[in-house]
């Protein structure tokens, strides 16, 4: 059920309508940015250099803010993490161009000095413990680099002296982000250590491979005693978190979960019955989320960041089961709410929709 | 008994009857015409809602500046006209289309069909209820659809004949020029609170909103901008005053040309039972008319105008029905339905001769 907050003397809207012919970044309700620069980090990844309006308040290093453009006349929301600092004026989120990926490949390719991009506000718990104490270790996978280099510069800024071991694997050595600028830093601070590794043959060196425990034992040979921090692809983030949990270490690694694991193409799942209550229709399918059947069964609900993060979709389930697909969390609850961008059918299901 | 040739829908004056496999085949040629338009839907309907907005709220600007001068006639005349113009857009193009969720798929959080509020007396959830899922679910279905007559007028020889509705020309016209008021009261289902049929708890429940939203408009336009205005308070207060008079007068006749013409049919409550998608719509044809015009006409209709398409595709953008028609005309011919349209005047007037002649006790035999 929408809720409405009570309707003031003047529609915010009105004033945003307002308000925008002076500049379009100005908002009573809504964070809007403007595009400063844009650079290229490596082939396929690009920072893009925000300048947003004061609805913007801030955010913790490691933290992502939702982005959102319109696109052909749809507004789309992905989340990007933050690589700029706290403390700078701007806002910098680095994005992966991903070759079908509507807003990646905007961003990338489309957006421009002086655009305005609405973004949302930062968010996330993947950020650094209170104390300072401990040596970390991160272990980042493609863009997951972009959450990890912040973290890395903060827990720097914040002691000098820092213990951290880097493991950053990427597929070549072209696809390193971040690369100099993490080089000057392991050269200013000398318990700072920094581990390319790169998947495929390059630049005449043999490939460092996998994850694997001779990584940690080369670079990392302490990790029991670390804070750890994951983020990565779906394959590193399931042989790292089981490595750990085979360590008895899970209490100890923090991570990223970006990427939704990957069974969206599995074979098996049976078509489960789908009633939307208010739209008075019933749909039998197979889809993988209930956001999917929605939008097969020609429904549009609100949608966000479709990975579970903003609740944008937030919908009453009226009765039936789903397993929260990020975090794997069964409901059954009647009446409960539920994001249906992650929620899969176990049985046949009724959404106040 | 056979299937392929049983008659589900009956015929009548204007229209063949048809089997339950043309009914099939109607419902898959309209769904086939909807996807192809939905899946067309981008940036140009995208913008085009966009500079609506700006219209109406460019022209509300406009309208209300001027009359802060209107002690000057021409002024005033301007200012009451643009007025009357933005209030129509916004209930017609802007709100009426934005409501029913024709632009839910720009995943604007400022046009989503289920949150959006309108300058008008009716409560938007209020309207929601009575409007997308009364009415356009059970389109002139007798004792279904509120919309028949709005619970007391006599439209229809079917229904049944009280004292009252001997001076229904004169509340039709009460009606008209206090139409947003009717719409904003529609909802609470007062004829049937007072005829026993719902509780009055019902109405307690229910009125707190809506008296709400209907105080706030009447604070608005008869208090708020005439005391802003000072001096002026008295040309702000009657032009005001004279631009929802004309947007309830227009709105009014471009509503009650929708389903009130000669031609249209009213169906009782068994249609319902087991009726297929393809049966649905030719229900949505029989029960609704359309009015032709120009380009200025249609939008300030807001494309209501093409209300066969609209009752068929509530939710898609109303800019496209146009476009659509001629597909839908075309299926009629094939199918021998009627397709009812015709100019304003032409079915202004047999709605009038409606009001007008089922205020008298004639049954359904006398009117055929």
């Amino acid at each position: 059920m929408p809720t409405r907050s009570p309707t003031p003397l003047v529609d915010t809207h009105w004033i945003d309508f307002a308000l925008q012919h002076l500049d379009r970044t100005f908002s009573l309700t809504r964070t809007f940015t403007r595009v400063v620069k844009t650079r290229h980090e490596t082939a396929d990844m690009t920072t893009l250099v925000l300048k947003p309006n004061r609805r913007f308040r801030g955010f913790v290093p490691g933290q992502y803010v939702p982005v959102r453009v319109a696109i052909g006349g749809v507004l789309h929301e992905r989340s990007y993490s933050v690589t700029s600092e706290p403390h700078e004026r701007t806002l910098a989120i680095t994005v992966k161009r991903q070759p079908t990926g509507t807003v990646s490949r905007w961003l990338a390719d489309e957006a421009e000095p002086g655009d305005v991009i609405e973004i949302g506000q930062a968010a996330g718990d993947f950020v650094l413990p209170a104390s300072a104490a401990a040596p970390l270790l991160f272990i980042a996978g493609g863009s997951g680099i972009t959450a990890v280099y912040s973290l890395v510069r903060a827990a720097l800024r914040r002691r000098r002296d820092a213990n951290i071991v880097l493991l950053y694997y990427a597929r070549g050595h072209a696809d390193l982000a971040f690369a100099r600028e993490l080089g000057e830093l392991a050269a200013r601070h000398p318990l700072f250590r920094v581990a390319f590794l790169p998947q495929v043959l390059d630049d005449g060196r043999a490939p460092a491979g996998r994850f694997s425990s001779t990584h940690l034992a080369t670079w990392a040979p302490d990790y029991p005693e670390r804070d750890a921090f994951l983020c990565g692809p779906a394959g590193l983030t399931r042989a790292v978190a089981s490595y750990w949990e085979d360590a008895g270490l899970t209490h100890k690694l923090r991570r990223e979960a970006f990427v939704l694991g990957s069974d969206d193409d599995r074979t098996d799942r049976v078509a489960a019955s789908v009633s939307f209550r208010r739209s008075v229709r019933t749909v039998q399918s197979a889809a993988p989320t209930l956001l999917a059947i929605a939008e097969e069964a020609g429904l549009r609900p609100s949608t966000g960041c479709r990975m579970g993060i903003c609740r944008t979709c937030t919908c009453t389930m009226v009765s039936g089961t789903v397993r929260d697909r990020v975090t794997g969390a069964i409901e059954s609850a009647a009446g409960s709410r539920i994001r249906i961008c992650v929620s899969e059918p176990l049985g046949p299901v009724t959404l106040d929709l | 008994m056979n299937d392929d040739i049983e008659t589900t829908l009956p015929a009548s004056s204007r229209h063949r009857a048809l089997t339950t496999l043309e009914l099939d085949a109607i419902g898959t040629e309209l769904d086939t015409l909807r996807s192809e338009v939905i899946a067309g839907l981008g940036e140009r309907e995208a913008s085009y809602i966009r500079q609506v907005q700006a219209i109406v709220r460019y022209t509300e600007i406009g309208g209300r500046g001027l009359l802060f001068v209107g002690w000057l006639p021409p002024a005033w005349l301007a200012g009451t006209s643009l007025l009357a113009f933005s209030k129509i857009v916004d209930n017609m193009e802007l709100g009426h289309n934005v409501m029913h969720g024709q632009y839910d798929w720009m995943n604007e959080p400022t046009l989503r069909g289920d949150t959006y509020e309108w300058d008008h007396a009716c409560e938007g959830d209020a309207w929601r209820h009575s409007h997308n899922y009364l009415h356009h679910t059970f389109t002139n279905v007798e004792g279904r659809d509120r919309d028949i007559g709005y619970g007391f007028l006599r439209l229809f020889p079917s229904q049944r004949w009280q004292p009252l509705h001997l001076i229904q020309p004169a509340i039709a016209v009460g009606l008209a020029a206090l139409f947003q008021w009717g719409i904003s009261l529609h909802d609470l289902e007062i004829d049937r609170v007072v005829r026993g049929k719902v509780p009055v708890e019902k109405v307690a429940r229910d009125a707190a909103p809506v008296l709400r939203k209907a105080l706030r408009q009447f604070a608005k336009d008869y208090v708020l901008f005439p005391l802003l205005a000072g001096p002026a308070f008295l040309p702000v207060l009657t032009g005001n005053l004279a631009a929802n008079l004309a947007r309830n007068l227009w709105t009014f006749g471009i509503i009650f040309c929708g389903h009130f013409t000669a031609d249209v049919e009213t169906f009782p409550e068994t249609v319902l039972e087991d009726e297929s998608r393809g049966a649905w719509y030719v229900r949505q044809m029989r029960g609704s008319s359309n009015l032709t015009g120009g380009p200025l006409f249609h939008f300030l209709s807001g494309n209501l105008s093409h209300q066969i398409e609209h009752h068929l595709f509530p939710d898609v953008p109303a800019v496209r029905y146009a476009d659509m028609a001629e597909r839908v005309r075309g299926i009629c011919e094939r199918y021998g339905q009627s397709y009812n349209t015709g100019s304003f005047w032409t079915q202004f007037t047999s709605v009038v001769s409606r009001i007008v002649r089922y205020a008298l006790p004639f049954d359904a035999a006398v009117a055929a």
